[in-house]
């Protein structure tokens, strides 16, 4: 919602661009490989990926402009990386402002100083602020210029079927109706999303219930000018939300999101008129210190909720983002694991769609991003339970770690937000577990550790389909198409890092994580690893003609 | 044989926490027990034993 007398999206910062509908005559079916069904930050990223490896798709959005309001303004690590792979990071890093370090506060002392994992092997840092209309626009930028994607806007999809090899969509448009017909979809159309209620699916899962009001308003100046850190406050049961729980993050433009905690009984409706919205935020600043004249830019409300579809594949339909789960914002996981299935589902249909991997690979998706929200729903679920306890004992022991961090640190540990790292594909079916292999890390699944080098990083060395990092005097002699090697000194920088000696290997996955290991690797077992991660059976023969010795 | 300077019993644990029990306000109550257990959990430094003993302070309430 934006102050009276103001447009939907008028901003007193961002300009929305109006984006026309398709010219067409109005008739006729089409059809196309690929569907995504959604144009905001995950479905624009899936399209991206897939152009990457040369797959063509059709973005279609209901809407003529980017999403109204900031909304998602909190981008881990792992999305830089994945802006990276589809050449839009520049545009983000230029803009939004990075983070590493987070205050709380209860009634007004701090109790807690909180720093996230950093350090020079980092390529990029743990934490960015930045508007989501911007990370659209960005993303935007090279779904505009990549032949590969065409975008139809103000399209709607109505119904969606399947039937034997393809899925039918009926789309509607300014021009009429039409018929869509596609051999795979992605439905990254939101939490509202129509594909999944119109394939008659409901998310499950919990909803805490408590409530949020969530707003953006502009400062002329930074509070403290530039002494002050780039940093996630929290204020718990403070003087202006007694009770409540206050968070505030700085974005770009000098803009300041402020979240409030809604009281029980308090009502919604009350709490979203704006003289409400702009008493407590007044309140809020009063507390905070911050005397500067302020102006009110948008405003919504948020409630803390953990639901996901049980299964995020439905046929040839794939769920990527809120359309498959919806996560408390505690953890900051809701855009970044949606941007993380966006790359997943896109690797994978893109060599699907290629011939260069088997249609099992596809059913791996599900299980791995759906084991993702799962492990965040326990995280965030216990950040949601300090945030917003919802029974007595909750209450009582959220209230009694607050009242001892005061004076105790350790206690002050529980009200870390625990933002998390990307979650470890341990179980998935398309990695080769090898229990513990002593000295070795990282583990199966886990993302691949970045080095610094004198020259870039690490991963600037990774291909775009998967690397095999090899430790050792000499390159072992073999090639596949859909491998690149990695060639490492066991003692030089990389070799430490990794605490390798000569003969330990890593196959690395398009997203950078970990498909497989060896303490001593063998051509013959890198060829099997690599085809259990491309969905073909693990007993496969490794064929001669694919290692050229 | 008495020592002049007795190390506190458990029953001197008993007495203080019954004394600080009846010092807070009613609604405080709770979270005085919980911040002391919290405290007493932080020192031992053995959770597996505080979540046994809690499985045992709910017996026969």
């Amino acid at each position: 919602m934006r102050p009276q007398g103001c447009a939907a999206t008028e901003s007193l910062y961002f300009h929305y661009p109006q984006f026309a509908p398709p010219e067409r005559d109005g008739s006729g079916a089409d059809r196309a490989g690929v569907v995504i069904v959604g144009a905001g930050p995950v479905g624009m990223t899936a399209a991206l990926t897939l152009a990457r490896w040369g797959v063509p798709s059709l973005l279609l959005d209901q809407k003529s402009t980017f999403n109204d309001g900031s909304r998602a303004i909190c981008l881990a690590r792992q999305s830089y990386h994945i802006f990276e792979s589809v050449g839009a990071v520049d545009a983000f890093l230029a803009k939004s402002l990075p983070y590493l370090s987070g205050r709380s506060f209860y009634r007004g002392q701090q109790i807690l100083a909180f720093s996230m994992t950093d350090g020079p092997d980092h390529k990029y840092r743990p934490m960015y602020n930045l508007q989501q209309q911007y990370t659209e626009a960005f993303l935007y930028e090279q779904v505009a210029r990549q032949p590969l994607i065409e975008v139809r806007w103000q399209t709607e999809v109505t119904d969606v079927q399947t039937s034997h090899g393809g899925v039918n969509l009926k789309v509607q448009d300014p021009n009429g109706p039409y018929d869509l017909a596609a051999d795979w979809v992605l439905a990254a159309d939101g939490a509202r999303s129509v594909v999944r209620s119109r394939r008659g699916l409901r998310l499950h899962g919990q909803n805490f219930e408590g409530r949020y009001i969530i707003a953006d308003i502009r400062l002329p100046r930074r509070p403290d000018g530039d002494q002050r850190p780039v940093e996630r406050l929290a204020l718990f049961d403070p003087d202006c939300r007694r009770g409540g729980t206050v968070l505030v993050h700085e974005q770009p433009d000098h803009i300041w999101r402020i979240d409030y905690q809604l009281r029980d009984g308090e009502s919604e409706e009350e709490a979203l008129q704006e003289a409400s919205i702009r008493q407590s935020i007044a309140a809020v600043l009063a507390d905070l210190g911050w005397t500067q004249a302020w102006e009110l830019e948008w405003w919504s409300i948020y409630s803390a909720n953990t639901l996901a579809l049980d299964q995020y594949r439905d046929d040839r339909i794939f769920y990527i983002g809120d359309s498959a789960h919806i996560v408390p914002i505690f953890g900051v996981r809701g855009l970044n694991n949606g941007l993380a299935d966006a790359q997943n589902i896109g690797w994978k249909l893109a060599l699907v769609c290629q011939g260069l991997a088997s249609e099992c690979l596809l059913d791996s998706y599900s299980p791995e991003r759906r084991g993702a929200t799962l492990d965040v729903f326990a995280n965030a679920g216990k950040a949601s339970r300090f945030m917003t306890p919802q029974t007595t004992g909750w209450a009582i022991m959220r209230d009694a770690a607050l009242s001892l961090a005061l004076r105790h640190p350790f206690a002050g540990e529980f009200a870390n937000p625990r933002n998390m790292t990307p979650y470890v594909y341990a179980d998935s079916p398309i990695v080769t577990p090898d229990g513990e292999k002593e000295g070795m890390r990282p583990q199966v699944g886990a993302v691949a550790r970045n080095v610094r080098l004198k020259t870039g990083f690490l991963s600037d060395q990774w291909g775009q389909a998967f690397t095999l990092l090899y430790f050792g005097p000499q390159a072992p002699a073999f090639s596949h198409p859909l491998l690149d090697l990695c060639v490492h000194d066991p003692h030089g920088e990389v070799g430490r890092a990794y605490a390798a000696q000569s003969g330990h290997a890593y196959l690395i996955r398009p997203d950078m994580h970990v498909a497989a290991r060896w303490t001593h690797c063998r051509i013959e077992d890198v060829i099997v690893a690599l085809n259990r991660s491309l969905g073909k059976s693990e007993t496969v023969n490794v064929s001669r003609q694919e290692v050229s010795a | 044989m008495s020592d002049s300077i007795a190390p506190p019993t458990l029953e001197d644990v008993y007495t203080a926490m019954a004394l600080a029990i009846d010092r807070v306000e009613p609604g405080q109550q709770s979270m005085l027990l919980a911040k002391l257990s919290l405290l007493l959990a932080h020192e031992l430094g053995d959770e597996a034993r505080v979540l046994q003993l809690i499985e045992q302070a709910l017996a026969d309430l």
